[in-house]
């Protein structure tokens, strides 16, 4: 071995020996930490889990613990505790994002922590710089193949006449769930400010409906048992149907689909911001961003190159799908609540 | 004849209706326990074959088996400090006279006026102002705010039906005040006082509503875990963790039963 050849590779062993330390303190620079979120529950936890949470506890030794619960009551927990927060993430969905931000409990979320956050798609991120979308659910209406042969086109097919005691909606309860009735007043020539169009077709589909479903639950055990063969219902539940054998068709509307997104926000005052914003990053990544839509088969928010088995399941699959979701005003929506449902109910019980 | 053939007909009537009565109030805990056992993918009745691999998920699910040890050790506590509580409120209340005593009996009875959702978050606003939502009390308390009216209603009715003689007599031969209810009411109410604990645990145990607010820790009751799953989930894991609530409720109502008696109990 030559005099120089040996130096360098002296000098080399050297340094990582040296440097092996900080390496290892470095990728294990959140042993110790665990962060605490608010849970989903179910498939949808286990799912964040296994592609965010385990890769995370495995190069830097974070910890993560799901505390199961509903959103409006973490939601109320958090805003009650907010000098001391009880999470340091929190999950919620496009209209709690409101009450979140009012209550002035969320941090921004900016490029120059979370990088990933260049790779959300244009529009899909509601409120700014605050929380991280990651996961987009679509109310769609659907129906039973089995049953109904010829195809339902937009959400106002709900009131055709062959539909005849065979129709369920959401109750008008469910914030979300009820988006269909600005996809029926759009449809129709109205918009968030006019949704007497809406109102207009949900009655002429009141002998259709047979339901007002107040869970999604409900709703899936109805269409499972063949209680009804139409409805509005979620994409990623839709999927759900058809892989226990229940021939639900998802319909995309050509006008326009009406979509709702889960978001991971960083909470104010948490001790482990930079832990947080580590695990906002691995949510965003392709592994993380594939989570949700590898279990439950709802969509990505980010420019993620989609496997072709997936692909085929979701809703927005391509440019042109992606285009079809329609821009909310979440706040004119919640505002408006009281409103929709005594109206929803009029016409509907009376 | 004539009143013997009405007597038959009101005699079969109400046999039927009785059989009605218990099948619909069974029908709901059977039909999920019998879904259970299926060996498929979704939950459906009749159950497809025969399987308890969905109870060995649910014994290999920490987060659920975490959930069950929280609901029964907040459940047994609440049912003995809600038996203290009440069993002094109630001997106050039927034994003396003082002033305020209707105000305390209504008092006692509001938790059942006032809605779940309500009292939940204003515990929840209590202990988030004392610095207390980290810890069992709110839980804890939010609980036993939902059974002392129970508790203390069973415990009432137990001691108006006792022959206060037998007090009296204690009394007579210098028993102490704390003698004659350690020695002369306490056993004379007994099937009183486990059939209020029953009544204190299954309200513990079951609640969703005011434990999804005060859950605390990272640590969540079965019933709100159950929630938030069949939320996102919808597979017989939730039939098996349902048919384990029973088991756990049943067994208790059925331990005490054995211990005094049915017919005590009722």
């Amino acid at each position: 071995m030559q005099r120089r050849t040996f130096l360098k590779i002296a000098t080399a062993a050297a340094a990582g020996a040296l440097a092996a330390p900080c390496v290892r303190a470095q990728s294990k620079k959140f042993a110790g930490v665990t962060l605490r979120v608010n849970g989903f529950g179910g498939a949808w936890d286990e799912a964040l889990r296994k592609s965010v949470v385990a890769p995370l506890e495995e190069k830097y030794g974070l910890k993560v613990q799901f505390t199961a619960g509903s959103t409006s009551a973490d939601l109320i927990k958090l805003i009650a505790n907010k000098d001391d927060p009880p999470y340091d993430l929190f999950m919620a969905d496009s209209p709690y994002m409101i009450e979140l931000l009012k209550a002035g409990v969320v941090e921004e979320i900016r490029e120059s922590d979370v990088p990933n956050v260049k790779r959300i798609l244009p529009g899909f991120r509601e409120y700014g710089d605050f929380g991280v979308p990651f996961a987009v659910s679509s109310v769609v209406p659907v129906y039973n193949s089995k049953y109904i042969k010829q195809p339902l086109t937009s959400y106002s097919d709900i009131a055709r006449p062959d539909l005849a005691a065979r129709v369920v909606i959401p109750a008008p309860t469910l914030d979300t769930a009820t988006l269909y009735l600005l996809g029926l007043a759009e449809e129709n020539g109205g918009s968030i400010s006019n949704m007497e169009p809406a109102f207009k077709v949900l009655a002429a589909a009141k002998p259709n409906i047979v339901a007002l479903a107040q869970a999604t639950v409900a709703e899936m055990q109805m269409f499972q048992n063949e209680e009804v063969y139409a409805g509005i219902f979620w994409d990623g539940r839709a999927h759900e149907l058809r892989t226990k054998g229940v021939p639900i068709v998802t319909v995309v509307p050509p006008n326009g689909v009406y979509s709702v997104s889960a978001y991971m926000n960083v909470i104010k005052r948490t001790k482990y911001p930079e832990a947080a914003h580590a695990f906002a990053e691995q949510l965003l990544s392709d592994v993380g961003m594939l989570a949700i839509p590898e279990a439950l088969r709802y969509g990505v928010t980010t420019d993620v190159k989609l496997p072709d088995d997936l692909r085929k399941d979701l809703l927005f699959n391509s440019p042109e799908r992606t285009a079809l979701k329609k821009k909310i005003d979440w706040e004119r929506w919640i505002a408006d609540r009281s409103t929709r449902i005594e109206r929803v109910n009029k016409i509907t019980r009376t | 004849m004539r009143s013997d053939l009405i007597d038959n007909a009101m005699a079969v009537s109400g046999a039927c209706i009785r059989c009605l009565v218990y099948t619909i109030l069974a029908l709901p805990a059977v039909l999920v326990i019998v879904s259970s056992f299926t060996s498929g993918e979704t939950m459906n009745f009749p159950p497809a074959g025969f399987s308890l691999r969905w109870y060995q998920k649910v014994w290999e699910n920490d987060l659920f088996m975490s959930a069950l040890w929280t609901s029964t050790y907040v459940a047994v506590l609440v049912a003995l400090v809600a038996l203290v509580i009440g069993f002094a409120s109630a001997f106050a209340i039927n034994r003396f006279s003082f002033p305020g005593k209707a105000f305390l009996q209504g008092l006692a009875f509001s938790p059942l006026i006032v809605p779940a959702v309500v009292l939940g978050i204003g515990l929840l606003q209590l202990f988030a102002g004392l610095g207390l939502t980290r810890t069992i009390y709110p839980l804890l308390l939010g609980h036993l705010v939902l059974a002392i009216p129970y508790v203390m209603r069973t415990i009432l009715a137990s001691l108006a039906l006792q022959q206060r003689v037998l007090e009296e007599a204690a009394m007579n031969l210098r028993a102490t005040p704390l003698q004659v209810i350690r020695r002369i009411t306490l056993p004379l109410i007994l099937p009183g006082l486990l059939s209020a604990a029953i009544f204190a645990f299954v309200t513990s145990f079951g609640n969703v509503t005011v434990s999804a607010f005060l859950t605390y820790g990272g640590k969540v009751t079965l019933p709100v875990q159950i929630f938030a799953y069949v939320d996102t989930s919808y597979d017989p894991l939730v039939a098996a963790v349902s048919s384990i609530m029973i088991l756990v409720t049943l067994s208790v109502i059925l331990t005490i039963e054995r211990l005094i008696g049915a017919e005590r109990l009722a």
